[in-house]
């Protein structure tokens, strides 16, 4: 016979960790946060394993199962068995895996972005061919105006763009959207938290 | 005529019978018309001499009423005081229901027994029909009203009008009286033939007189005239009650008598065989309002519109008496048909081959017609499948289409026109990114400084860039600097030269360095930072000694918190031989994280940095003395616009920051020139290749696009 347990227990000790680590703060229970906090650290750590096994189970079972990109998943599961192996010997400090990061990893990631930035200039370039409004090309115009104030262009820097323009833009009209956008933060994050608080959501499965 | 003129004289019954009873007697018409046949005929039988006092046929003084005369002790020439009701003729030559009359007038009845006029009526005409009973009389009026009846007989609204319904409900009027008998037709013939009209089956056949009477009734003028035959027979009845009744006083021959002038036929009457023109202008008279009050639509509608076709002239029909014309067919309305009796229609209209077939089997076989088959109503098979649908015509079936196809048209989307494309994109795409990798290669295999940093000669940099290094230059060897390397590696190119003038010179100045990050791959981040950055200036800066790698710091913003409430425990590091980082000489003073000299984070998340400040920056600050350990951050320059607004507050969250090559650009320019400056070039060539390309393709993008506009506004 199955009990339905998981929903009240995880409420229950989302709650009491919340309400916990609250009076903490109030009453200045330093030592009762500290040693909640490390469970937490710990717990998070163990929870990126976990994650690191699941991904591992999931293409390990799309190479028996044959799937059509299973040569992907083959390669992912051979990198990340030798790339744990050789770190938990070798240790991270280790020249081999400094490799692995240094000539895998690092080259990889640099080059999607690297290909992210030629696809934004050809989106940008592409963008008034196929929408004409007065949003795009406002868009437009502040990416252009912004990246010639960024830096010199052909050695020349643009004295009233760049020491003008481009601040008053990236500081006081972008800087006035991303306040908003904090204090849109702030305000949902403390909603959030009340509402975990009191059990009105129960985003733990409760 | 005979009759007596005294009304004081005359017995009740006969008084009902006479012009006091105008009000229910029959219209005062023609004898051959409106009169019932039995009373305007010349009354050869024993019926009629009920009504007349004579008795044209007999003779003699009857026994019964000699018999009379001696009782009331007068000579049987005299004259009776009182009209004496007409002799009956002998018992078994009269008809049973004179016999009750003949029994009252002779007294032997008591008082009470004796009935009123109308039930007296009624009696003659319960007789008269049961002797008539199952004689053809019936199958004759029924033939005639078989016949169709002409629509020139409809009335205005489609009832009886004109003659027939005046004639037939003086019939009506008229009571048993004028009902028919069928031995009358026989003394009826006699009595025209004595007359010399003829007989009135010569005319129709079959039909019954009184019907006959209602078809052909002439116009009014006809009314007051008395017929010849009517007048003969009246004269002839005189004499046989004068010769009866010597003392009787007669009328004057040849007028009509009173009780029959005073049922003349009336105005309404005359007037129901009008002509078509009167009948036209009666109905318009009834119609006649006043237009002024009507709407428009209702007042075009004239009367003539709204009334049936009125009867066309015809000629009147004969009368089935009149010996010249032709016995017309009776017309039989439609509403008179449908309550024909059902007998009628009888298995007599069943197909002759259905009653001729013979059963073959069954307790029918043998017989024929006794349980008819009715093929049409026994249907063998499935039965036809009714529909459930709504039953809609050709027009509603349009309209029903026609508010699909709208709303269809409503929900459907519109497909956009893809404006076409100049040049295949791939190919565009590819030339763009050879065009920028060589822009950016180019300058950096050439190695030269073609473009001079951003920071002129005796200028000052920003205020953010200036407040770190102001806090570097502010550093000694025994400080120590908390860094965290909170970047992907796809960006590390960046953030790596921007934090490089940074790193430099806080280790120009001495300070000690301990790594970490909150990032999985900070651990490898961080030597890959040390050595890609700083060995080549500072050959001599080891790890272990100088500086320090924390490694990775899980749990996120818990992680950040914790390591601001207590660092050993957040980062608890063993070094290779067992003992733990943070009993290394620069660390082992290290307790909280206000006791680094400094923290600098290096980030390209806004959101990571926001976790910083809003985690850890409230632990810098000593409660006792409010001072603060600087906060200092280089973050990519994407990030820059959201953290800006930390180092505008007041006070600042953020005690200085870098963004950007731009920023460590302008930070290596008051050091020593180091990355930046080395990609510096690189990084204008891309800028100048990715404006260029921005602007060159917003304004063929523009202008194609207002040049598909418009061609697609002269089309149209």
């Amino acid at each position: 016979m199955k009990f339905p347990v998981r929903a009240p227990v995880s409420t229950l000790v989302a709650l009491g960790g919340g309400w916990l680590i609250l009076l903490a703060y109030i009453f200045g229970l330093e030592g009762l946060r500290a040693t909640i906090l490390g469970w937490v650290v710990l717990v998070s750590a163990a929870g990126l394993l976990l994650g690191v096994l699941n991904l591992a189970a999931v293409h390990f079972g799309k190479l028996r199962g044959g799937a059509r990109n299973a040569l992907y998943s083959f390669l992912l599961i051979v990198s990340m068995f030798v790339t744990f192996v050789v770190t938990a010997w070798l240790g991270p400090e280790h020249a081999a895996p400094q490799w692995v990061f240094d000539y895998l990893l690092l080259p990889v990631e640099a080059s999607l972005v690297a290909v992210m930035a030629v696809t934004l200039t050809f989106a940008a370039a592409r963008l008034l061919s196929r929408r004409v409004d007065l949003f795009a090309i406002l868009f437009v115009a502040f990416a252009i105006l912004t990246l010639m104030g960024s830096g010199p262009l052909l050695g020349i820097n643009l004295p009233i763009v760049s020491d003008l323009l481009r601040p008053w833009l990236a500081q006081v009209l972008a800087g006035a959207g991303a306040r908003g956008i904090l204090i849109g933060v702030s305000l949902g994050t403390i909603t959030t938290g009340l509402r975990v608080l009191l059990a009105a959501d129960q985003p733990y499965g409760g | 005529m005979g009759s007596a003129t005294n009304d004081n004289d005359l017995p009740d019954w006969l008084k009902e019978l006479g012009p006091s009873g105008a009000g229910e007697a029959p219209a005062p018409q023609p004898a051959d018309e409106g009169q019932p046949d039995w009373l305007s005929a010349e009354p050869p039988a024993a019926a009629d001499s009920g009504v007349f006092g004579v008795e044209p046929e007999e003779e003699a003084v009857p026994d019964w009423l000699a018999d009379i005369r001696q009782a009331e002790g007068r000579a049987p020439d005299e004259a009776p005081p009182v009209l004496v009701p007409p002799s009956p003729e002998p018992s078994e030559e009269s008809p049973g229901w004179l016999e009750p009359i003949r029994t009252r007038e002779s007294g032997s009845l008591p008082a009470e027994d004796l009935e009123a006029p109308g039930d007296f009526m009624d009696r003659i005409q319960g007789m008269k029909g049961g002797e008539a009973g199952e004689e053809d009389a019936s199958a004759d009026w029924l033939s005639g009203l078989g016949q169709p009846q002409p629509p020139a007989e409809s009335g205005l609204f489609g009832e009886e009008s004109g003659s027939l319904a005046a004639d037939w409900l003086s019939g009506l009027q008229g009571g048993p009286a004028r009902e028919p008998a069928a031995e009358s037709l026989d003394w009826l013939q006699d009595v025209g033939k004595s007359i010399g009209l003829g007989a009135p089956d010569e005319a129709q056949p079959g039909a019954p007189a009184w019907l006959g009477d209602a078809e052909d009734q002439p116009p009014a003028e006809a009314a007051p005239p008395v017929p010849d035959w009517a007048a003969q027979a009246a004269e002839q009845a005189g004499q046989a009650v004068a010769e009866e009744f010597p003392g009787l006083p007669g009328e004057p021959a040849g007028t009509v008598p009173s009780w029959l002038a005073d049922i003349a036929p009336t105005e309404g009457e005359s007037e129901s065989a009008t002509s078509a023109a009167d009948y036209k202008e009666a109905a318009s008279e009834v119609f006649k309002i006043d237009t002024g009050e009507l709407p428009d639509w209702l007042a075009q509608i004239s009367p003539e519109d709204a009334l049936p076709a009125p009867p066309e002239e015809e000629a009147p029909r004969p009368s089935p008496f009149d010996v010249a014309g032709e016995l017309a067919p009776a017309d039989l309305p439609d509403w008179l048909q449908a309550m024909r009796p059902v007998a009628t229609v009888g298995p007599t209209e069943l197909p002759e081959e259905d009653r001729s077939e013979a059963e073959r089997v069954g307790p029918l076989a043998g017989l024929a017609g006794v349980l008819p088959a009715e093929p049409e109503i026994v249907q063998f098979g499935r039965p036809p499948s009714m529909a459930a649908g709504l039953q809609l015509n050709e027009t509603q079936r349009g309209y029903a289409l026609r508010l699909g196809e709208m709303v269809a048209a409503e929900t459907a989307q519109q497909a956009r026109p893809r404006p076409p494309l100049a040049l295949p994109q791939r190919f565009v795409r590819a030339a763009l990114a050879l065009i920028l990798i060589l822009a950016v290669a180019v300058p950096q295999l050439l190695r030269g400084k073609y473009t001079s940093l951003p920071q002129a000669a005796g200028t000052r940099p920003p205020a953010e860039i200036q407040a770190v290094l102001d806090v570097a230059a502010g550093l000694t060897p025994e400080d120590t600097v908390l860094v965290a390397l909170d970047y992907q590696p796809g960006l590390a190119g960046e953030v790596e030269t921007a934090a490089a003038g940074v790193i430099d010179h806080m280790i120009i100045r001495g300070a000690r360095l301990a790594l970490f990050s909150t990032l999985p791959t900070g651990l490898g981040q961080a030597e890959h930072f040390m050595a890609t950055t700083q060995r080549a200036e500072h050959p001599d800066y080891l790890r272990g000694r100088d500086y320090y790698n924390l490694g990775y710091l899980s749990g996120g913003a818990a992680g950040l918190l914790q390591l601001a409430t207590d660092p050993r425990a957040a980062l608890p590091v063993a070094l290779p031989d067992g003992s733990s980082v943070w009993s290394q000489p620069a660390l082992a003073a290290i307790f909280r994280l206000r006791d680094f000299a400094a923290l600098l984070v290096l980030t390209d998340d806004p959101d990571s940095a926001r976790a910083w400040v809003e985690q850890v920056q409230p632990s810098l600050v000593d409660p006792i003395s409010g001072q603060t350990t600087p906060l200092l951050v280089v973050a990519s320059a994407q990030a820059e616009p959201l953290l800006y607004p930390y180092w505008q507050n007041e006070p600042a969250q953020i005690n200085g920051l870098v963004a950007g090559l731009r920023g460590g650009a302008f930070y290596e320019a008051n050091i020593r020139e180091l990355r930046a400056r080395r990609y510096w070039d690189a990084y204008s060539a891309g800028l100048t290749v990715a404006v260029a390309t921005l602007l060159v393709g917003a304004a063929l993008g523009l202008s194609r696009n207002l040049l598909v506009r418009r061609r697609a506004g002269g089309a149209a």
